[in-house]
């Protein structure tokens, strides 16, 4: 991995030339007088850019790459996409040609190229094990896109790579990264801190009516707020995904998610122990990503992500740029945010509610109980041409 | 019931009030028919002789009762406090002159509170009443023998929620009404708040209907769990499936209802959540459509006077209707109100919460009664 400035010297460069921005006017220093900056960018890999990924449709591409003015003006991040790589390799050129970056013939070929590694993909999830080993291997920092994997064996395949080699790993999703998050997991400290108890939990999800790519952002965004004490999980719906597929029968036109927590603790806040059921509706087109009603002993507690008007770029600033930030803060200082094991249980807490919906008719189904070996289906399995693994 | 009981309706019939007996049972047959149609039986039905209030035999007053809980303190005549206060005037066309209970010290207390005579036993009322309400949740479980007598007597009769613990008996009950011509009500007493018919009006407003979240200020799924009602009385019986995710539906430290309304051609179906919050808020719903939004809620009350009034007395003034003759609601909703509950019941325990298919109940089937031993089997023989 490259050597990168001291962050606190960079720190320091950027407020000093900040105070001197504050005492000065754009005619005394115009644009071609401005000072380099000498900070030097991380050196970041894509895999997946293509249909379902983040890298396309402009959401997260042009706030690292800020090549779509209209979308996203100004460079925000120490990150700059340098390579990218997609199963189709015209897709992989287009983007290249967009956001100014190279792209590959292989997966694993951007292993001594890159600082950072961003699989952003969906589709491409069933294969993450194979896709992310070389860099895992390489302990180049990964962002892994959710829902991380559709196996304990596969989640734990990668774990145990990205442990073997002290590789930081990143598996999160916007939803875990709002701010309504991050309110609401604080409120939830302060209740306990006032000895209130939660009641029972409901919830709303911008889900396109599908579980494993939008369904899980609503599970992400109840657990970063309620924790991983989940005794027991069910997906009670029609269906788990939007489309008919090989491997989707029946698409999904109503569902909920419901988790049966122990209790929950937060440290230094306090600790309940009776158990309480959160239960989230996997909605359409309601006007919001996500939302949250807390009923506790004292009343009850809303929040709310209304979906963002108005300039496109207040959309990916406040609701997809939180975990490109994410991601550079790990890559950066090195320290994972959420550990290994957390990323183990969320997944586990994942496949529990697959399996719930797929062979148990949405009835609550113990996390512990989840085999390791049980495979939940990905929505296209042939997405992938295995032939590269060879 | 033995099965050689031979009814005779006019050995009861009093001379006293003959003409309403009579009418009762002639208006049977098109009372059986006009029933499921949710039509009043007749104009004639509010007759009745000389200037008194309507009779009404008050069955299961003891524990866990509506009668000994705010009926009483609704209806008391002299003013005489029978839970907390009375509201010191006749509201309603209603006087309880009877009382049953399975408990007898229990029946005569709350006889003497209000100035009725208990009766021994449970059809003991036959011939000298308009009209009986079961008050009580844990004799549920028996209603179906406890309201026989009446029924096929022609009385007019309230069930208590949850009507029914199996399709069987509610089926039973249906029938036998229907026989008879009997008029019957079978009603959840938020079915009756105005927040139901507010809430129907204000959501044609909203949009395409996205999904509702409701609570209940509740600990258990039988008798306090009353939002499946009230939402059916919002957005019709249509319900396809039900869940109910619980420890215990009869004691539950988490308890959770999710109802599937199969929506129509100009509405895709959609999940109402029902969930137990045994704190704050009688009920509280929230209804989000493609176009906004709309709640409802409605607090614990600060005075026993407001929540009587508020509360229990609308379903009470439906109960003096249906009383007078007029049904409430065709007999098929109270049976597919029961069955959904029945529905819900059947997840929780037979399926750990999954959802459930609203018709798929087996008709024997029977939910797990709060209080088994409630009703010792020797009280139901008549005679």
């Amino acid at each position: 991995m490259p050597t990168h400035p001291n962050r606190r010297d960079f720190i320091a460069a950027a407020a000093a030339t900040g105070t001197a921005a504050t005492v000065s006017t754009a005619e005394e220093h115009p644009r071609s007088n401005r000072k380099t900056p000498t900070v030097e960018l991380l050196s970041v890999g894509v895999v997946a850019v293509g249909a379902g990924s983040h890298m396309n449709y402009s959401i997260w591409a042009p706030t690292i790459n800020p090549e779509e003015p209209d979308v996203w003006p100004i460079r925000s991040t120490r990150m700059k996409i340098t390579h990218c790589w997609d199963r189709d390799p015209e897709t992989a050129r287009e983007f290249a040609r967009k956001y100014k970056c190279e792209a590959v013939a292989n997966y694993y070929d951007m292993v001594d190229k890159v600082d950072a590694m961003i699989f952003a993909g969906f589709y491409e999830c069933a294969w993450w094990p194979k896709l992310t080993k070389p860099y895992l291997e390489a302990g180049i920092p990964c962002h892994i896109n959710r829902p991380f994997a559709y196996s304990m064996e596969d989640a734990r395949s990668m774990i145990e790579t990205a442990k073997k080699h002290n590789t930081l790993i990143l598996c999160t999703d916007e939803r875990e990264y709002i701010k309504e998050a991050h309110v609401a997991r604080w409120k939830v400290g302060e209740l306990l801190k006032e000895g209130k108890q939660i009641l029972g939990v409901t919830s709303d999800n911008s889900a396109g009516y599908e579980y494993p790519a939008h369904g899980v952002h609503g599970l992400y965004f109840m657990l970063a707020i309620l924790g991983l004490d989940v005794a027991e999980a069910s997906l009670q719906a029609d269906g788990w995904w939007n489309q008919k597929t090989i491997s989707s029968p029946n698409p999904m036109t109503w569902g909920t998610l419901n988790l049966r927590f122990n209790g929950i603790e937060i440290e230094g806040s306090g600790k309940q122990t009776k158990p309480f059921v959160a239960t989230q509706q996997q909605l359409s087109g309601y006007g919001a990503n996500a939302g949250m009603r807390i009923y506790h002993t004292g009343g009850w507690w809303d929040i709310m992500n209304h979906w963002t008007r108005g300039e496109r770029l207040n959309r990916l600033y406040y609701l997809f740029f939180p975990t490109v930030y994410a991601m550079q803060r790990m890559f950066e200082t090195g320290e994972m945010q959420w550990s290994y094991d957390y990323i183990l249980k969320k997944t586990r807490i994942f496949l529990t509610g697959f399996k719930s919906h797929l062979e148990h008719n949405g009835a609550m189904v113990r996390v512990d109980d989840l085999p390791e070996d049980w495979k939940a289906p990905c929505p296209h399995p042939d997405w992938i041409d295995e032939s590269i693994f060879n | 019931m033995p099965d050689d009981y031979q009814h005779d309706p006019h050995d009861i019939v009093s001379s006293h009030n003959r003409h309403r007996r009579m009418f009762l049972k002639t208006s049977a047959l098109a009372g059986a028919l006009a029933l499921n149609n949710g039509l009043a039986a007749s104009p004639e039905a509010s007759e009745r002789s000389g200037n008194s209030k309507l009779r009404i035999g008050a069955l299961c007053v003891g524990d866990f009762s509506f009668w000994s809980y705010s009926w009483g303190d609704i209806l008391s005549p002299r003013g005489v406090a029978v839970n907390r206060e009375a509201l010191g005037t006749g509201l309603l066309d209603m006087e309880i002159t009877h009382v049953w209970d399975v408990d007898k010290a229990k029946a005569r207390e709350f006889a003497d509170k209000v100035g009725a005579e208990p009766v021994d036993r449970y059809d003991g009322m036959v011939g000298k009443v308009d009209g009986v309400a079961f008050g009580g949740f844990y004799e549920v479980p028996w209603q179906h023998i406890l309201a026989r007598p009446y029924i096929e007597a022609g009385i007019p009769t309230y069930l208590s929620r949850p009507f029914a613990y199996s399709l069987r008996d509610i089926e039973d009950i249906l029938d036998c009404a229907a026989k008879h011509g009997t008029p019957i009500m079978a009603t959840d007493i938020y079915e009756h708040l105005y927040g139901v018919t507010t809430l129907k009006k204000r959501i044609r407003t909203i949009g395409e209907i996205q999904c509702v979240h409701s609570t209940c200020l509740t600990h258990e799924y039988a008798a306090l769990f009353h939002t499946p009602y009230m939402l059916q009385a919002i957005f019709g019986h249509d319900v396809g499936k039900v869940a109910v995710v619980t420890d215990d539906p009869n004691s539950s430290t988490y308890l959770m209802g999710t109802y599937l309304f199969n929506g129509d051609p100009e509405q895709k179906p959609f999940l109402c959540t029902s969930t137990m919050t045994p704190d704050g808020d009688l009920y509280s719903m929230d209804v989000t459509g493609s176009e906004g939004i709309e709640s409802s809620r409605l607090p614990q009350f600060a005075e026993w006077r407001d929540d009587l009034l508020v509360h229990h007395t609308p379903m009470l003034v439906a109960m003096q209707k249906t009383f007078e003759g007029t049904m409430y609601e065709p007999l098929d909703n109270i049976r597919k109100k029961n069955e959904i509950f029945l529905t819900g019941f059947y997840s929780a325990v037979e399926r750990s919460g999954a959802p459930v298919d609203v018709g798929t109940v087996p008709p024997d089937w029977r939910a797990v009664p709060a209080r088994p031993d409630w009703i010792d089997p020797a009280l139901l023989k008549r005679q």
